[in-house]
């Protein structure tokens, strides 16, 4: 009950912020004036920057951000690895290259989406083909491993970039990520996909609280771990992939929000993977308003925010986390 | 009726033969241990039991069913497991672990209800962890964790019960204490219970049947009375021991050597 007052509560905080990061920007709309709008009795310009540039911009963030961030708690969880994401696995890169592939030959949205996803699933599982030794995966192995696969790839979107008549510009935006390019269309097809891989996910939170105990443990428990392994690898792929290609490799999401949830709420993924969404749509929301604000009119690439806390924050994880030693 | 039955067991890992031609009946509400040098096979045995390991030949009953027609959910209902090493990597509270061993009886969208509730207190109260609840894991002492991992067991409403050296790194209080508990549970829930242990003396006073195994087979089931003997544990562990007895009593208790000539000499 006292989870269902503190939810609510935030989610109401997410809605709130949702609706100021609106009214916020190089143009500004007041409060009131947001309030006629949502009424229908605004003024026309100041509605078409609300409804068809700025709340759609807004609720991709905040899908975007809750879709790393439970992806990134997974992850976590499932490979036994405190600081497993989808950026530093790879699994971010693996999807751009795929989206940027896809955009070289022309295919569509949903083109896009696909070799997305491809690219996603076909990087992690060989991250963890390459962290196994024997039938063991190492954590810091597994780390090196996607930092390497990682910045692989990273070099392989910039080439296809350089190849096609994209200027700099699109290689920023698939290196940096941005919410720049976001209209409703991307909305309408990425969000719904990002909150089916989130619901997925999230009804196996009871099993990933067994699999932390250990492989084994979870077993004599009656969790068929292989399949929830492989079912949560795939929903995770898929929602990082979307996420990558709506809005470019967003780094650290999906690291620094559910530790922070974790101090917040505790282990129990039940609790921690709802919490996890919203504070990662919350965090977004705000990062990416902060980039289209804080130098206006120029726009800072929002993966430079996310990095700037996410270094650290790695660093201090790295740091303090014994099962890494 | 026998809770266990094996015939003619084998596994390997790769080319390795683990186990060789097992085969064993444990009789219902009996409380066994199974002893045995390092590297001999058993956790690989206790493993095949519990479904956890395909056996590559032979078969394994379970109350007269065969384990490999058990789904995996059904095998959690009927088989408590307690591994030798758990490392919790965030921190549950032990009533959040002990919980989990309602996970066979839910389904995916299921929530804990008011019995399993229960269930989790009786366990936690049997085993003396009930205080312990509000607790995370890895605050514990070793003794308290593996009562919790006990009480998380129980709360599978196990028919069998296999520990893998539940008390191997505990003193000696701490050990009887939870060999008592496993032993009181059999006695008084009808569970049985199949351990490894490594202090054979431990295993004598407080089992109704010790396993000998060495080198992937079975060498010597029985009551410790019978089994323990001078030839038994140099036959199985390459030691040349004393057996006493105290009075008015046939529990055999291992008298360890002098020692030997062949200490290394320090220069």
């Amino acid at each position: 009950m006292k989870h269902f007052y503190r939810f609510t509560i935030l989610l109401l905080l997410l809605i709130l912020t949702t609706i100021a990061a609106c009214s916020i920007g190089t143009v500004k709309i007041p409060p009131a004036e947001v309030l006629s709008i949502m009424k229908g009795e605004g003024s026309p310009i100041y509605e078409t920057i609300l409804l068809k540039i700025r709340l759609p911009r807004v609720i991709q963030s905040a899908a975007v951000g809750m879709g790393l961030a439970v992806s990134g708690a997974f992850f976590q969880g499932l490979l036994s690895n405190p600081l497993a994401d989808p950026y530093i696995l790879g699994v971010s890169s693996g999807a751009a290259v795929g989206a940027a592939a896809s955009i070289m030959l022309g295919l569509g949205i949903l083109g896009t989406q696909a070799f997305a996803f491809i690219g996603a699933l076909a990087t992690i599982y060989l991250v963890i083909a390459l962290s196994q030794i024997g039938s063991r995966a190492y954590a810091v192995t597994m780390l090196l491993a996607g930092i390497a696969v990682s910045t692989f790839l990273s070099s392989v979107v910039s080439f296809l970039m350089l190849l096609s008549d994209h200027k700099l510009a699109s290689i920023v935006f698939w290196m940096m990520g941005g919410f720049n390019l976001i209209s409703w269309k991307e909305v309408i097809i990425s969000a719904p996909i990002i909150l089916t891989g989130i619901i997925i996910m999230y009804l196996f939170s009871r099993d990933l609280n067994a699999i932390i105990m250990g492989d084994e443990t979870a077993r004599h428990l009656g969790v068929d771990t292989e399949r929830v392994r492989r079912i949560v690898l795939v929903c995770g792929s898929l929602v990082t992939a979307t996420a990558v290609s709506v809005s470019g490799i967003i780094g650290f999401v999906g690291l620094m929000i559910p530790h922070i949830t974790r101090m917040l709420v505790g282990p129990d993924n039940r609790i921690l993977v709802p919490y996890s969404a919203v504070i990662g749509g919350l965090f977004l929301v705000i990062t990416d308003t902060v980039s289209r604000t804080v130098i206006q009119p120029t726009e800072i690439p929002i993966g430079i925010i996310t990095a700037a806390f996410g270094g650290p924050f790695f660093l201090y994880i790295l740091k303090t986390n014994r099962n890494l030693r | 009726m026998y809770a266990v039955e094996i015939n003619g067991l084998s596994f390997s890992y790769g080319n390795k033969t683990v186990l060789d031609n097992i085969n064993l009946k444990i009789i219902k509400g009996s409380f066994t241990a199974l002893v045995g040098p390092n590297g001999c096979g058993k956790t690989t045995l206790l493993k095949n039991i519990s479904g956890y390991l395909k056996p590559k030949a032979g078969r394994v009953v379970l109350l007269d069913k065969a384990v490999d027609t058990l789904g995996i959910k059904e095998r959690a209902r009927l088989v408590g497991y307690i591994p030798q090493t758990t490392s919790p990597e965030f921190n549950f509270t032990c009533h959040d672990v002990v919980m989990m061993g309602r996970m066979p009886f839910l389904s995916l969208l299921q929530r804990e209800g008011a019995r399993d509730r229960e269930i989790v207190r009786e366990s936690m109260e049997i085993t003396g962890t009930w205080d312990l609840r509000d607790r995370t894991l890895d605050e514990l002492s070793g003794g308290e964790r593996q009562r919790v991992l006990i009480a998380r067991a129980l709360a599978q409403n196990p028919s069998i019960l296999l520990m893998d050296e539940p008390v191997s790194h505990l003193d000696i209080k701490h050990q009887v204490e939870i060999v008592n508990t496993i032993g009181s549970l059999c006695d008084n829930l009808g569970i049985t219970a199949l351990s490894v242990l490594h202090d054979i003396n431990l295993a004598s006073r407080y089992c109704k049947q010790i396993i000998m195994m060495k080198e992937g087979t079975i060498r010597y089931v029985g009551a410790p009375s019978q089994i323990v003997t001078q030839a038994s544990v140099k036959e199985v562990f390459d030691i040349s021991v004393g057996i006493t007895y105290e009075k008015d009593d046939d529990v055999p208790f291992i008298v360890l050597p002098k020692t030997s000539g062949k200490r290394l000499k320090v220069v």
